[in-house]
């Protein structure tokens, strides 16, 4: 049991002993709340585009395309002040999230710093800087620096921006994950590859799922794989941590029964997500089942949300969102040879978005 | 004024956009709000102990009933700022979303 608490029991995933001071704490607080307190004006946004019926009627039988779509709301939304408003407040709280929520860090590094610290960094296994791809550099959701912008970066997003920011925002985003991993066809995986595994917010669930599955996470950012490795040690887990590209991650051929992601797709462009599934082949034997839950189709979420959708990929840094919002993965899936391929989703508004595949068994049936 | 002096300069034409003077104000909404926060914690603190130190104050973690307090609060006061620069925007005019 744990002890009980004078503070907010801390969502699922989190460490309880993380503490931050006053000032910390209330500025996180606040960001998360300037969120909460949007919600009006996006009411008020959201009943003008529901408004119109050229925009209720898009996504019919004339298809789904976002650029008419974004000319249709800008134009029913021409001189009204809620979305500029938005807009305006929604970028500061993106500039100032990281380097606060760094600060807040500093203010207890010597509390926070044994709790952030990998156990065997010199374990995790690095291709090197020279396959890192070029798009991954870029600073996703304006964090600064990128991933990997601070040496504890993972404990610091995972830690705050993950508990202050996105769990308050978006819900219980861990059992998404759970629920992703529940939906792989079999109960008996031995060799798991979670890519772009981040500080292993999926592939805990994963791992917690197959408990006799020897599990591999892979990702570019060093300070997410360390403190991946850190939330693994603290739960007396095991995990085999590699930072490579998902498109080549230097992994043995057939060494794998389950190749799966969350929510990696749409950080990387169209060329290097055929390359995943094509890497996803080749780590895969025979037989072995594909899981890549991943944004969903703007097609599948009706105007207003698909709006909100690519209006905030655009605004929030997000620059694969949309070419990952409209890729055919099935397609994708079958180019890279894989068979018995389907779409699932498991939520409201087509999220989690699942596609799955299976590595055709040799000689084939 | 005869002399060299600029007697009713304007440096603020518009060369700083608009953004910038937002993001200073929610600068200084955020400062306000720490301070307001701080405040409720001391306040509570002095209530139950009758004395407090610095580290009393940071590293206070609000029960449930001052966390739901503060969250009306934030969320009030946020309101009214963002509220406020949405009713002072002129209609008719092209932007960018
Ligand atoms: C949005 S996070 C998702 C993390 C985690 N899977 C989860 O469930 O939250 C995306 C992760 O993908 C990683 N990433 C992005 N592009 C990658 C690539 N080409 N190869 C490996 N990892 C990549 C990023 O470093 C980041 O950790």
């Amino acid at each position: 049991m744990p002890a009980p608490q004078q503070g907010p029991a801390v969502p699922d995933g989190m460490n309880p002993a993380v503490v931050l001071d006053q000032r910390g704490r209330a500025e996180l607080e606040f960001l998360a709340g300037m969120r909460a307190a949007l919600t009006p004006l996006r009411a008020r946004v959201r009943a003008r585009i529901e408004s119109s019926p050229q925009i209720a009627a898009w996504g019919g039988d004339d298809g789904a395309d976002i650029e008419s779509l974004r000319e249709a709301v800008a134009a029913e939304l021409d001189g009204t002040p809620e979305q500029d408003v938005i807009g305006a407040a929604l970028r500061w709280n993106r500039q100032v999230l990281t380097p606060r929520a760094v600060d807040a860090f500093h203010a207890r590094r010597d509390a926070l710093e044994p709790l952030a610290t990998a156990p065997d960094p010199d374990a995790i296994a690095d291709r090197g800087d020279e396959t890192v791809p070029r798009y991954w550099r870029y600073e996703f959701h304006g964090t600064r620096g990128g991933w990997d912008g601070h040496e504890h970066m993972g404990f610091v997003h995972h830690e705050l921006v993950y508990r202050y920011l996105l769990v308050p925002a978006f819900g219980d985003i861990f059992a998404q994950r759970a629920a992703v991993a529940d939906r792989a066809p079999r109960e008996d995986y031995e060799s798991i590859c979670d890519l772009g595994c981040g500080t292993g917010q999926y592939t805990l669930k994963l791992a917690e799922r197959y408990p006799a599955a020897r599990i591999t996470g892979v990702d570019l950012s060093m300070a997410s794989l360390r403190y991946a490795q850190r939330r693994a040690a603290d739960r007396g887990m095991d995990w085999r941590l590699v930072r490579a590209p998902a498109e080549d991650t230097g992994l043995p051929d057939g060494g794998h029964d389950l190749v799966t992601s969350f929510i990696l797709l749409h950080e990387i462009p169209p060329h290097a997500i055929e390359k995943v599934f094509a890497e996803a082949f080749r780590l895969l034997r025979p037989g072995g089942d594909l899981v890549f839950s991943d944004v969903a189709p703007y097609r599948l979420r009706g105007p207003y949300q698909a709006w909100l959708d690519d209006w905030d990929a655009e605004n929030g840094h997000e620059p694969w969102w949309r070419p990952a919002a409209r890729i055919d993965l099935a397609a994708v899936a079958e180019a890279a040879g894989f068979t018995e391929v389907r779409q699932e989703a498991l939520g409201p508004g087509s999220y989690p978005w699942v596609t799955l595949a299976r590595r055709p068994q040799e000689g084939g049936t | 004024m005869p002399g060299f002096a600029a007697d009713h300069p304007v440096y603020l034409d518009g060369s700083v956009p608009m953004d910038g003077l937002f993001n200073a104000l929610l600068e200084v909404a955020s400062e306000v709000w720490v301070l307001r926060d701080r405040f409720a914690v001391l306040e509570q603190l002095l209530r139950e102990r009758g004395s407090v130190t610095r580290d009393d104050i940071d590293l206070f973690q609000p029960g449930p009933e001052l966390r739901e307090r503060l969250a009306a609060e934030r969320r009030a006061f946020l309101e009214r700022v963002l509220e406020s620069v949405a009713a002072a925007t002129p209609p008719g005019q092209e932007r960018a979303r």
